[in-house]
């Protein structure tokens, strides 16, 4: 091995002697101990490496509130997204199916058909089994598999949900309808955005300011756009706001 | 994954995820977001990860998948080209190391190209051996040691690039608004 050799493997060995013991390193580093031009150059080598790693650290701080941030995380997401518990999802299945009956013996009867999406939809995020059908965080994708269930794709996602926080996405259906749902997960959060054509609800309010309604346990926020009903489900009103409003969450 | 195993993760790896995911992305909320995410798998698919020997290297791996599926759609990041002044600048010491700034540093390090960026923020942060760094990145052993190689040689070159530019720009202004 010469000195060109044994510099271009020297350059990968660890400063603080972990990689003393490691048989790559073996001739190397006998080299060095033969070679004072060497071995002051590789002395120089783990000086820099050492200097280097520690100005990283002081010019690359860590935010203060990241750490609370992720500890939250636990608290704040689902233990587990249900389509990666398949199962332990049964029971829970089962009572949002109870539930879901509930729902609609207890309802009364002459709800609008508004709130009947609203309602519905609501469900559709709460599922947890096969909440979504395909599994994607790419939008495009996303977008390909819903063209390849015939569904018409050109609506808009609010700026403040970026393409890389998508879940998946499946096709639902409200009254023998087809709506689009997209699952989000947004720091920790989940959201679902449903999309649908508008002509199917004469009663609903032709307005682009979102409407905030809770439906079971979810938030949800409602606006139209063009021929589209948009209908964003979240944990609460301050979250889908800060959607909606583009600011960070 | 139970409540303390999680807290023992956060704990111990979420500095050198967050300078990782800064390594790669360039700024603060999206190496925010990338850390949070591969911390949010982590709570949703940590259940896979039997051995929790294996943990370091399980996360990082998962930070740099998130970020590779971002990438896919965004710009590459822009880099700087020093090929043509490289034989020209003088060798580096650690006493020209010592008077840079410590941003110099990191911009030096952002500034390489990816392939030469990533392994050597992996060896930096947390200290990965090219032996993980080469399993993380599935990339060649050999690939892995030239390319650490490469990176240190062009990094320390811009770095003694931005002590010149440094140099010339303090000589030339005035000793009163320095002090400012």
């Amino acid at each position: 091995m010469n000195n060109q050799e044994a510099r271009l493997i020297l350059q990968a060995y660890r400063p603080d002697g972990q990689d003393a013991s490691d048989p790559l390193f073996a001739e190397a580093l006998e080299q060095v101990r033969r070679d004072p031009e060497l071995q002051k150059w590789f002395a120089q080598q783990n000086s820099l490496d050492v200097r280097v790693q520690a100005l990283l650290e002081v010019a690359i701080p860590v935010p203060r509130r990241l750490k609370s941030d992720l500890l939250a995380l636990r608290k704040i997401s689902r233990p587990a997204p249900w389509w990666f518990q398949p199962m332990k999802l049964a029971a829970a299945a089962a009572v949002v199916l109870l539930l879901g009956l509930a729902v609609f013996f207890l309802l009364p009867q002459k709800q609008t058909q508004f709130a009947s999406f609203r309602e519905t939809m609501a469900r559709y995020s709460a599922q947890k089994q096969e909440h979504i059908v395909f599994e994607s965080h790419d939008l495009a994708e996303i977008q390909q598999w819903l063209q390849g269930q015939g569904i018409e794709t050109s609506f808009d996602l609010p700026a403040a949900l970026p393409g890389r926080s998508a879940q998946g996405c499946r096709v639902v259906d409200w009254n023998g309808r087809r709506a689009t749902m997209i699952c989000f997960m947004l720091k920790g959060e989940h959201m679902d955005l449903f999309v649908m054509d508008r002509t199917g609800l004469p009663d609903l309010p032709d307005t682009s300011a979102p409407q905030y309604a809770k439906a079971g346990d979810l938030m949800t926020a409602t606006w139209s756009e063009g021929d589209k009903i948009y209908l964003l489900t979240g944990e609460n009103k301050e979250l889908l706001q800060k959607v909606l409003q583009q600011t960070s969450i | 994954m139970n409540e303390a195993d999680y807290e023992h993760a956060v704990n111990s790896f979420y500095e050198g995820l967050y300078r990782f995911a800064f390594s790669l992305s360039g700024n603060i909320d999206d190496a925010c977001e990338l850390t949070q995410e591969t911390f949010a798998r982590l709570l949703t698919k940590g259940g896979q990860l039997r051995d929790r020997s294996k943990m370091k290297a399980w996360l990082f791996t998962t930070l740099y998948r998130i970020y590779l599926g971002w990438k896919r759609r965004e710009a590459r990041h822009p880099h700087l080209e020093i090929d043509s002044v490289e034989d020209e600048l003088p060798p580096v010491t650690p006493e020209t190391v010592d008077t840079l700034e410590a941003e110099a540093v990191s911009r030096s390090l952002l500034a390489l190209e990816e392939r030469y960026r990533v392994p050597l923020a992996l060896h930096y942060f947390e200290n990965h051996s090219y032996r993980e760094i080469s399993r993380l990145l599935d990339i060649p052993v050999g690939t892995i040691m030239s390319r650490l190689s490469r990176g240190k040689e062009l990094m320390r070159k811009l770095l003694i690039a931005k002590s010149i530019g440094v140099e010339r720009k303090v000589i030339s202004i005035n000793p009163e608004i320095r002090r400012n």
